[in-house]
C-alpha cells in the first residue's frame, strides 16, 4: 500500500515547483520585431512622418517627408539574394533599381550556402545573427532630427538641399524596405514615393538617372560599408572568394569548375538520420536476443 | 492507483511545456530523432519488468534518499527555468521522476526501472553548446581519415579543411557528415548492451567504445563514398546511395560493438537476464 503522506508531500512539492516556475518572468526576446534604437515593438503598420521646417533644419525643400514602413520587419526566410538582374542594373534609374532589387544583403552569401546552413538544421540566421544583421542595416541618425518622431519609433533624416550641390547622404534604411505601394498615396512629392528607401528624389534633382550620379543613394558608398544598404552583396566573410559550393561545375566560383582539381561540383555526404541508425541497432540487438531465446 | 495517477498528473502539469518541446525536437530534428526509439525501448523494458517492479515495491523504505533526489530534480528544474536552459530543464524531469519513484516505491523498485530511466536520460538531445563545440573537430577528423584511407587505396585526393578534392568530384564533409549522429546512436546502443553486463567497468567500456568506433567508421564511410565516386559515378555521393552506405556502415559499427561485448565477456553467455534486484 502506498504511503498517503508521501504522495501528498510529492504532489505538494510538485505544486510548489509549478508555482515557483510560474512566477519566473519569461521574456520572449523578439529581435526581429523590436526596434533596436528605441525598443518599441513594430506594429505592422506604415508610419509616415512629415517633419516641420524647423525639424528639417536644413533646406526648405518642397515638403519632403520620409516614410518608413514598420511593416517591413526583418524576416530571415524572406531575405533574398541579390540577383544578377539587380546587380547589373547600372543603366537603370536608382529608384527602379531599388524597387527591383531585394533589400539588404545576405551575409551568408549565395542561396546555395544558405541551403548548406539549412541542411545542418539551420533555417536562417539565428536570433543573435538576426539582431546583428539588423544592426548592420540601420542607418546612423543625424543629429536632433531623429528625436522629432512622436512615436519614438520612426527615423527622420534631413533632406539635402537641392540648391547646395553637395553629395547626398545615404538615405535612411532603418528597417530595410519601404514598399512602394504603401508610400505612393501617403504624401505627394514624398521622396519615398519613388520607391527608394527614403531617397529625396523630389529635391535632389535627377537622382534617378543612372548609377554614378552624385544623387544616387549608393554613390560614394564603399561596398563593404556595413551601415549602408547594398545593391550588390559584399564578399562573403565566411568563405574564400573562389569557392561557392552551390555553383555549377564550370562556374568560376566552383572549385571543381575553375582552377580546382575536382572538375565537378561539391557533394556533401551526410549521415542518415539518428532514428534510422538507432532503430537499426535496436532491431539488431533484439534479433540477437530472440535468437538466443533470451527475450 | 489514484495516488499514482495524482503524482503522474502533477509531473505532467509541471513538465508539460518541457515535454512538448522535447517531442517537437525529436520529431523535427534528424540529429535528435533517436530519442523516440530510446523512449520506445524504455517503455518496452518497463512493461517487461512490471512484475519485477511489483515484487520489489517497498513503501516503507527509507524515504530520505528519494526525497533528496526529488528535491534536487525540482531545484534543477527551477534553475533551468531561471537560466532559460532547456537542457537542464529536460534533465530535471528524469531526476525528479526518479526521485519521486524512489520516494514512493523504495530503492529496490527504482532499481528495477533504472535502465529505462537511463534510456530516458540518453534520449534527451545534447545541448547546442556541446554540439557546436564538437561538430567541427569531428568534421576535420572524418576528413583526415577519409583522406588517408582514400590515398591508401591509390586515389589521389587533396584535402582542404573539410573538403576532399577528388579527380571526379569534391566531397564536402558538412556538419551533417561529422559523425555525431553515429556517435550518439552508437553510444545509446552501447548503453543498451551495457545493461546486460554485470561489472561497471565493462558497462562503461561498452558505452565509451561507441565513440571511437563511430568516428573511425564515419571516416571509412567517407572513404567508401569517395571510392564509389571515382570507380562508379559522382552520383554515389547523392541519394539514395549515400543513405544506404551510411546505413550499412552503421550496421558494421553495431556488429563491431557486439563483438567487443563478446570479447569483454568472461563467460560465453551474456547475462541478458540480469536482475537488478538480485544484483
Amino acid at each position: 500500500m502506498i504511503h498517503r503522506s508521501r504522495v501528498v508531500f510529492t504532489v505538494g512539492a510538485l505544486a510548489v515547483a509549478s508555482a515557483a516556475a510560474a512566477t519566473i518572468p519569461w521574456q520572449t526576446w523578439k529581435p526581429v520585431t523590436a526596434c533596436l534604437l528605441c525598443g518599441a515593438q513594430d506594429s505592422g503598420e506604415a508610419v509616415v512622418v512629415t517633419p516641420t521646417d524647423a525639424e528639417r533644419g536644413i533646406g526648405s525643400g518642397s515638403g519632403n517627408s520620409y516614410t518608413r514602413s514598420s511593416a517591413s520587419t526583418y524576416k530571415p526566410d524572406a531575405v533574398s539574394t541579390p540577383t544578377a538582374d539587380s546587380n547589373g542594373a547600372s543603366g537603370r534609374s536608382s529608384s527602379s533599381r531599388a524597387a527591383a532589387a531585394p533589400r539588404g544583403w545576405q551575409p551568408w552569401g549565395s542561396s546555395s550556402e544558405a541551403s548548406r546552413f539549412a541542411s545542418a538544421g539551420f533555417s536562417g540566421p539565428s536570433a543573435p545573427q538576426g539582431g546583428l544583421w539588423r544592426l548592420m542595416s540601420l542607418h546612423p541618425h543625424h543629429g536632433s532630427g531623429t528625436a522629432a518622431s512622436a512615436t519614438g519609433h520612426t527615423v527622420v533624416t534631413h533632406a539635402p538641399s537641392p540648391a547646395v550641390n553637395r553629395p547626398v547622404k545615404n538615405p535612411p534604411a532603418p528597417h530595410n524596405s519601404t514598399p512602394p505601394s504603401s508610400n505612393s498615396g501617403s504624401s505627394s512629392g514624398s521622396p519615398a514615393a519613388s520607391g527608394t528607401t527614403g531617397t529625396p528624389t523630389a529635391s535632389s534633382g535627377d537622382s534617378g538617372s543612372a548609377s554614378g550620379d552624385t544623387g544616387s543613394p549608393m554613390a560614394g558608398v564603399p561596398p563593404t560599408d556595413p551601415f549602408h544598404e547594398h545593391q550588390t552583396p559584399p564578399p562573403d566573410p565566411f568563405h574564400g572568394p573562389g569557392f561557392d559550393p552551390g555553383a555549377p561545375a564550370g562556374h568560376p566560383g566552383s572549385i571543381g569548375g575553375g582552377g580546382g582539381l575536382g572538375g565537378g561540383k561539391v557533394s556533401a555526404a551526410p549521415e542518415p538520420g539518428s532514428m534510422l541508425l538507432l532503430s537499426t541497432g535496436v532491431l539488431g540487438i533484439f534479433g540477437i536476443l530472440r535468437k538466443r531465446r533470451l527475450i | 492507483m489514484i495516488p499514482t495517477l495524482l503524482v503522474a498528473l502533477s509531473l505532467a502539469w509541471l513538465y508539460g511545456a518541457t515535454l512538448q518541446g522535447l517531442l517537437t525536437e525529436w520529431v523535427s530534428s534528424a540529429d535528435a530523432s533517436y530519442g523516440i526509439v530510446l523512449v520506445a525501448v524504455a517503455f518496452v523494458v518497463v512493461w517487461r519488468r512490471r512484475e519485477l517492479f511489483s515484487r520489489a515495491y517497498d513503501p516503507h523504505d527509507n524515504p530520505i534518499p528519494g526525497l533528496v533526489v526529488l528535491l534536487a530534480g525540482l531545484g534543477l528544474f527551477l534553475i533551468g527555468q531561471l537560466a532559460a536552459d532547456v537542457f537542464l530543464t529536460r534533465i530535471s524531469f528524469v531526476v525528479a521522476a526518479s526521485g519521486a519513484l524512489w520516494f514512493l516505491a523504495g530503492a529496490r523498485a527504482t532499481r528495477t526501472v533504472a535502465s529505462p530511466l537511463f534510456f530516458l536520460l540518453m534520449a534527451i538531445p545534447l545541448p547546442a553548446l556541446v554540439i557546436n563545440a564538437v561538430t567541427l573537430p569531428l568534421q576535420l577528423v572524418a576528413s583526415r581519415i577519409g583522406e588517408a584511407t582514400l590515398m591508401a587505396t591509390g586515389i589521389s585526393v587533396f584535402r582542404d579543411g573539410n573538403l576532399l578534392e577528388l579527380p571526379s568530384t569534391t566531397l564536402e564533409i558538412a556538419d551533417a557528415c561529422s559523425g555525431l549522429r553515429s556517435i550518439v546512436s552508437l553510444t545509446a546502443i552501447g548503453g543498451l548492451l551495457a545493461w546486460s553486463e554485470r561489472s561497471w567497468p565493462r558497462r562503461l567500456a561498452l558505452v565509451a567504445a561507441g565513440v571511437p568506433i563511430a568516428i573511425v567508421i564515419n571516416g571509412l564511410r567517407i572513404m567508401v563514398t569517395g571510392l564509389a565516386c571515382e570507380l562508379w559515378s559522382p552520383r554515389a555521393a547523392a541519394d539514395p546511395w549515400h543513405t544506404i552506405s551510411g546505413w550499412l556502415t552503421f550496421v558494421v559499427s553495431v556488429m563491431l560493438l557486439i563483438q567487443l561485448q563478446r570479447a569483454l565477456s568472461t563467460s560465453k553467455r551474456a547475462t541478458w537476464d540480469f536482475d537488478p534486484v538480485r544484483a
